[in-house]
């Protein structure tokens, strides 16, 4: 009798633990659901809150088709001591290199000399050309099997955190950028059924993906890069094997309502896999660090006020990836080999809740070439573009001091 | 010398830079005055220091006075200034390792100096203010949450301090400081102080209008407003006051040929005049600067609507200096109410109307294109013909050359019709946007401006368009920008956001644009510029 109660109250308790949930792997790296249906991310059986930065060290003069998985100057070995004297303690790539071997190589490193994990993202096929066609069998295939061979090859890696599927992928379904189809879509007269069927196609893959990876690889959850909030309402009945959202957001100095709102439309745990802002005044036209340390100092302010644990926050927030590491001249005309060596003042799209800089020119005050906490210069140390913390960088470092893991 | 930067609190503040801080020395008092010795005066011998950015050797012989004994405030207060302007100077110059570092011991002996400074300080001396300022000011370096509580101490010590002329003076120069802030109610707390005191001074309200004229002049918007409203406020009779209020909204609304000093204050004050007055309040050239000033702010409605009142108060007291202006306003009403209000019967009434009472003037040519191409998207092929042809023919009599825009579009248009070819794209593009065609229009979701709205012939006239931004993030939709009608001089018209041209001709010149996105149009919007 009293081993019955014992199998059901454990039977209760797993299902408690999980429910809302994908399939949470009880692996290395797990969420665990708190009273109050707070999250936790566990690590190693040790509570871990990301403290990280997104990593995409495109060296001055270069685009975004650099290997630099394979970079001579090996650039993660000077940002990953300045990183840890800051105290990051994740970065997340968006996509493994072609070089899977380079990858790990890089994730080892950056792990075994300076305790950072890496959160290893996958575009889903995002900047497929002409288009991403989701609704065709056969990209949807080729897709996963590319995600798999990435898990397959970098799972047992110590660094690794745990995947993150997409980047802003949804935003392609109301069909104005990076816009797909299919030829049922196309029948389709109303743009908002249009939509829809965009979004329960692509979640449905991403769902497929997350279960095939706990399949092969049950040490690491899985989370989806979406961006807003936009079409939760479509993943939440679509997307039952990720474990974590991941939110690209960019809303200045606060994220609003978010980690309330999430309990009612995605209940999972979040962690703000990208947000930042930018160092450059498009409206005054000059650099200008302190806007961007105040954002940044005010959005992680929130981020760690809502992780588990913290009176008045709620609970469900893992941590954030702030964009980024580096500054990426590349960005603001990735087709002008010439552009890639100029740090281009120009913006690139408008957000008001930026509003330090919003009355610039048609009101383009973001500029995509400048998020970066630390600055490249065009002078090179051991051989790589040599870096400036900016002043984010120093109020970060501050802010996490004394906080507890 | 000031530089900006924000703190935790939400507001970007000014940082006095050594220049700046030199204007605490005008703070005097005797406090300020002189060194213990009595010799060179303390504020001159910090200023050498500051001017050299020796801030150590500043203090160490601040810190020398203080262990000889009998250190006066005065010198606790320039230890203090002395560290901020370091920590300041760390900041400009981007040495953060020292900012973090080393700057939070240093804040602490700015706390501990302020103390002491104002143990000694005289229970009236000014140099309260400036402590309160200064212990604000850390508050600020530190991006602590205690600065809001340090400005309402700023704000207090600056009603004391403003009871003096000089202290009055220097609440001024210290809200004149922060004005920059991204959180203005800082600024506007402490001008608060100053207007408050300035308006139980005694002083007239004429001389309070001169002083909020000089400050519309000198640009400080928040302060001439706010002057202007207390001098409206003196003002008892209500037909006085509306009129001044007409008079005060003539200065911030649309010139036309400058940019608006603040165009929604001026037509809240056109609001309130005829609000107490009826209509009375506005003579016809208010009315016509009212109508302009909301036609700039693309409130298509009233403007025409204004415009209107303007036409029907020429009917009833015509003026020949004004008869050409009617035909403007006429040109203006047909446009407005085509484009912008969607009616097209009305806005037709209009053009005709200036045909038939302006045969002489230019303006006919325009209006007999927009009949034409009105007609021509309605698919009313003879009347888009007899409208061109009029336009042509008027162009002619009127010695307009056959090389103007307006001629080379209009001949265009008729051969499109003469060879049966559908509208230019980029125009068909605008009207389906406009008015639709078997669908919906597309919401004016676009805006476009145009600078300078009133320019010269061969003067650059750049349009800008801004979209709403739809959520997609980082990621900027690829529009196309369909220019068309009036662009100027360019032959080869960028497909871009903003469009940078001239005009040869003078007149009322029409441009409209279309917006693309790979979901089809996104919206339309058009501009009317002045070339005189």
């Amino acid at each position: 009798m009293a081993k019955r109660f014992f199998a059901i109250a454990v039977l209760v308790g797993v299902f408690v633990s999980t429910a809302g949930m994908g399939r949470v792997p009880a692996g290395k790296v797990h969420i665990k659901t708190l009273k109050g249906r707070q999250y936790r991310l566990v690590v190693d059986g040790r509570p871990y809150v990301v403290k990280g930065v997104c990593y995409n060290p495109v060296p001055v003069g270069r685009s975004h088709d650099y290997d630099f998985w394979n970079d001579p100057a090996a650039p993660w070995l000077v940002d990953g001591a300045l990183m840890q004297k800051m105290g990051v303690n994740t970065v997340r790539f968006y996509q493994p290199g072609d070089d899977l071997e380079a990858t790990k190589r890089v994730v080892r490193i950056l792990y075994e000399k300076f305790g950072i994990r890496t959160i290893m993202g996958h575009w889903l096929g995002f900047w497929n050309y002409p288009a991403p066609f989701y609704d065709d069998p056969a990209f949807r295939q080729k897709v996963k099997e590319d995600v798999l061979t990435m898990v397959k090859a970098l799972k047992d890696e110590e660094g690794i955190l745990f995947w993150c599927l997409g980047n802003e992928n949804n935003y392609s379904f109301g069909g104005k950028i990076n816009a797909w189809s299919s030829e049922r879509i196309d029948r389709m007269k109303d743009p908002r059924q249009c939509l829809l069927t965009r979004a329960e196609v692509y979640y449905a893959l991403v769902n497929d993906i997350a279960r095939a990876i706990h399949e092969v690889d049950p040490e690491h959850p899985v989370a989806m890069g979406n961006g807003e909030t936009v079409c939760l309402d479509v993943a939440r009945e679509n997307t039952p094997d990720v474990d974590i959202l991941g939110v690209i957001m960019y809303r200045g100095k606060t994220f609003g309502n978010i980690f309330n709102s999430l309990r009612s439309t995605y209940d999972k745990p979040v962690v703000f896999v990208e947000f930042g802002a930018d160092a450059y005044n498009a409206h005054e036209k000059r650099e200008d660090e302190d806007m961007q340390a105040f954002f940044l100092k005010s959005q992680w302010s929130e981020i760690l006020a809502n992780v588990a644990g913290r009176d008045g926050g709620a609970g469900n927030c893992l941590g954030g990836v702030m964009f980024e590491w580096t500054d990426e001249w590349w960005k603001h005309n990735e087709w002008d080999a010439a552009a890639a060596s100029r740090h281009d003042t120009e913006s690139n799209w408008s957000n008001s809740s930026y509003y330090m800089d919003i009355k610039a020119e048609r009101n383009m005050n973001m500029n995509e070439e400048w998020f970066g906490i630390v600055r490249l210069s065009q002078e090179t140390e051991s051989g790589a573009d040599k870096r400036a913390p900016r002043k984010a960088y120093y109020e970060i470092r501050e802010l996490w001091k004394g906080e507890k893991e | 010398m000031t530089h900006r930067c924000p703190s935790s609190t939400g507001m970007r503040r000014s940082v006095l830079g050594a220049a700046a801080a030199l204007l605490f020395f005008a703070l005097a008092g005797s406090a300020f005055a002189a060194d213990a010795a009595g010799a060179v005066p303390l504020k001159d011998q910090a200023a050498v220091y500051f001017e050299a950015r020796d801030h150590d050797g500043l203090y160490a012989y601040l810190s020398s006075l203080v262990e000889k004994g009998g250190a006066d405030a005065a010198v606790y207060f320039y230890r203090a200034l002395t560290r901020l302007e370091q920590i300041a100077h760390w900041k400009k110059s981007k040495d953060w390792e020292s900012v973090y570092d080393i700057g939070p011991a240093y804040q602490e002996g700015i706390s501990a100096d302020l103390a002491k400074a104002e143990e000694l300080a005289g229970e009236d001396d000014p140099v309260r203010f400036g402590i309160a300022f200064l212990r604000w000011r850390a508050a600020q370096e530190k991006e602590g949450a205690d600065a809001y509580a340090a400005f309402d101490d700023v704000v207090a010590a600056g009603e004391k301090a403003a009871v003096s002329e000089e202290g009055l003076v220097l609440v001024k120069e210290k809200a004149d400081e922060i004005r920059d802030l991204e959180d203005k109610n800082l600024s506007r707390r402490l001008y608060r102080v100053y207007l408050d005191h300035l308006a139980q001074s005694g002083m007239s309200a004429e001389t309070i209008r001169k002083a909020a004229d000089a400050f519309a002049q000198e640009g400080n918007l928040y302060l001439a407003k706010t002057m202007y409203n207390i001098f409206l406020e003196r003002i008892e009779d209500d037909a006085v006051r509306a009129r001044a209020m007409v008079e005060i909204a003539g200065r911030f609304a649309h010139p036309g040929d400058a940019e608006a000093l603040d165009p929604v204050y001026a037509e809240e004050l056109y609001q309130k005049a005829t609000d107490a007055i009826g209509r009375q309040a506005l003579d016809q050239d208010d009315v016509y600067r009212r109508a302009y000033n909301l036609e700039r702010l693309k409130d298509y409605e009233a403007a025409a609507a204004a415009y209107e009142e303007w036409l029907a108060g020429y009917e009833a007291a015509p003026k020949e200096s004004n008869a050409s202006r009617r035909a403007e306003v006429l040109f203006r009403e047909g446009v407005l109410t085509a484009y912008g209000l969607g009616d097209v019967g009305k806005a037709k009434a209009f053009f005709r109307d200036l045909i038939t009472r302006f045969a002489g003037d230019p303006l006919v040519v325009s209006a007999r294109y927009h009949l034409g191409l009105l007609a021509q998207w309605e698919e009313e092929s003879d009347a888009a013909k007899e409208e061109y042809g009029a336009a042509l023919a008027k162009a002619k009599e009127l010695g307009v050359s056959e090389d103007s825009e307006i001629v080379a579009l209009t001949k265009a248009r008729l051969e499109e019709l003469e060879e049966e070819k559908p509208l230019a794209y980029g125009l068909r593009l605008f009207f389906n946007g406009t008015f639709g065609k078997g669908e919906e229009p597309v919401p004016l979701n676009v805006d476009v401006t145009g600078r300078l709205p009133a320019s010269a012939v061969g003067e650059d006239v750049r349009y800008a368009v801004t979209t709403s931004n739809p959520m997609t993030g980082c990621m900027t939709p690829d529009y196309a920008y369909e220019w068309s009608n009036e662009a100027g001089i360019l032959k080869n018209v960028p497909n871009a956001a903003e469009l940078t041209t001239d005009y040869e001709e003078p007149g009322l010149k029409v441009v409209f644009v279309a917006v693309i996105g790979t979901a089809g149009l996104e919206g339309t919007a058009f501009e009317i510029i002045q070339i005189k």
